[in-house]
């Protein structure tokens, strides 16, 4: 009886290992590339390793998406580093204020100048978007749906299409087609879209 | 190896430009993250490693740790609440600007040193002591961009002291004017604070002022006392005549040498407070002694 209820754990902790490898080799490169994207200027490497660890050991407490909860992990993780960092006590304002404006994804150089230079404004654009704007664009990017996104955030579905569509403006604004940003600013413009912005109809 | 990243993504409703900047963005990213298959096995084991050698020590230490985390953090939290109320006290009701700049200097070192506080606790608190600061910082700033005129006002006030006090120093009414020199302190130090080298030089002649004051009340002070001790000596002189005087023998020479005493006497002035009575009781006998002989019309039995 007792060998019997041991072997059942045995084979219970087998299957679980076999399921987490199989989880760790699908996702590991996706889940490295999105905390990449996310946060390169903090260990996102270390974000990623922890998540594995705590879903590994969270395994059976796990009843949605093992993905969508990496992912959220790993976001969570990522939260929390940058805020540490922006304790008041930790760095001073001036140190904050360059740190801020000095994020670059570390690419090799051997390139076209040109295309290395929007490349960064690229990867500029997409960090001053706020933490969830920026983190449903990446995971959209790298191919989540609107129900995993909506899981990692919290949000609802209808939520997830507006960071979405936010962001992709925002970014659109700042680095893509000239005259499409021109359109933007002038539709931003119009105040029974955005009566925030106030002033007459044109 | 891994389907989930083999295929290049695309974002939808994105225009050809941004379109492309993705995909350069995608190209960049693949570079820095490669899928790197084989590379992830040992990784992959120390995942492992690491979840199983934690989970279940995890576990029973994790309540301990719990109580312990939560206590520390309460004890942050109440001690920065303090430091910042301190820091609050302090921006409002200090105006010992120099040790109040002190104090929040060090209240911001031990607020730094003071670590566990949750991180919306913290912001909170954080913007208490900012602004607490910024309150102090402006008071400070108003006081010193008014601290000009003030002097000004100050060494006006203390010059109007000084020439009061000079035209005392040769006043003759020595109670009042010395009543007057005590006021005229106070007054000084009410006035607050004049320019250094002014104040500095006011001082000065005050002082000198109240220092003439004093030594011209001492000197002649010295000079009436020689005079009183003179007139004392003249009296004794005239009452050892006096009672040398004998009415019994010849009544009327008697009472004329007593009437020139007696206007000596009063011409010769005060004489020092102590000796007034003595003086005025001997004097007082031998004008007894002519009295009574003149209104009896003899002699007195003597026992």
């Amino acid at each position: 009886m007792t060998a019997s209820a041991g072997d059942t754990g045995d084979d219970v902790s087998e299957a679980r290992d076999q399921e987490f490898t199989e989880l760790y080799r699908r996702e590991r490169t996706r889940l490295r590339r999105y905390a990449a994207m996310m946060s390169p200027h903090l260990d996102w490497e270390a974000a990623v390793h922890d998540a594995f660890v705590d879903v590994y050991r969270r395994w059976d407490e796990i009843h949605t998406s093992r993905r969508a909860w990496l992912n959220k992990a790993v976001y969570s993780r990522l939260v929390d580093q940058g805020r540490r960092c922006e304790r008041p006590e930790d760095i001073s304002d001036e140190f904050l204020g360059l740190w801020k404006t000095t994020r670059h994804i570390h690419v090799q150089r051997l390139r076209d100048p040109e295309e290395w230079q929007e490349l960064q404004e690229t990867f500029g654009a997409i960090h001053l978007l706020p933490d969830q704007r920026r983190c449903a664009l990446v995971l959209r990017f790298l191919g989540s749906d609107d129900d995993e996104i909506a899981l990692v955030l919290g949000v609802d579905r209808a939520t997830v299409r507006r960071y979405v569509s936010d962001a992709l403006r925002q970014v659109t604004e700042l680095v893509g087609n000239p005259e499409r940003r021109l359109r933007a600013r002038r539709q931003r413009r119009r105040p029974w879209q955005n009566p925030k912005t106030g002033g007459g109809e044109e | 190896m891994n389907d989930n990243v083999g295929q290049r993504p695309a974002m939808p409703d994105a225009d050809e430009a941004t379109a492309s900047r993705f995909d350069q963005l995608y190209d960049a990213i693949c570079e820095v993250v490669p899928d790197d298959g084989e590379a992830a096995e040992p990784e992959l084991a120390r995942v492992m490693k690491e979840a199983r050698s934690g989970s279940r020590e995890g576990e029973r230490t994790s309540e301990i740790t719990d109580l312990e985390r939560a206590k520390t953090k309460t004890e942050a939290l109440r001690r920065k609440r303090a430091l910042v109320e301190e820091a609050e006290q302090i921006a409002v009701m200090s105006i010992q600007w120099k040790a109040g700049s002190d104090r929040l200097r060090a209240i911001l070192d031990e607020y730094k040193s003071v670590r566990g506080v949750d991180r919306r606790a913290d912001a909170d608190l954080w913007m208490r002591f900012s602004k607490a600061r910024q309150l102090y910082n402006r008071r400070r700033g108003d006081y010193l961009a008014g601290l000009g005129d003030m002097r000004t006002a100050a060494k006006r006030r203390k010059e109007e002291i000084v020439a009061e006090a000079e035209a005392l120093s040769e006043s003759l009414e020595w109670r009042a004017a010395a009543r007057r020199y005590l006021e005229l302190v106070g007054e000084w130090q009410a006035a607050g604070r004049a320019p250094k080298g002014d104040d500095d030089e006011l001082w000065r002649r005050f002082v000198a002022a109240q220092e003439r004051f004093v030594a011209r009340r001492s000197e002649l002070s010295s000079t009436r006392a020689v005079e009183l001790a003179e007139n004392a000596a003249k009296k004794d002189e005239l009452l050892r005549e006096a009672e040398r005087i004998d009415p019994i023998q010849d009544l009327s020479v008697a009472q004329a040498q007593l009437s020139r005493i007696l206007e000596q006497w009063d011409q010769i002035g005060s004489v020092p407070r102590e000796r007034v009575q003595e003086l005025e009781t001997r004097l007082d006998a031998v004008e007894e002694k002519v009295r009574l002989v003149a209104e009896r019309g003899a002699a007195p039995k003597y026992s």
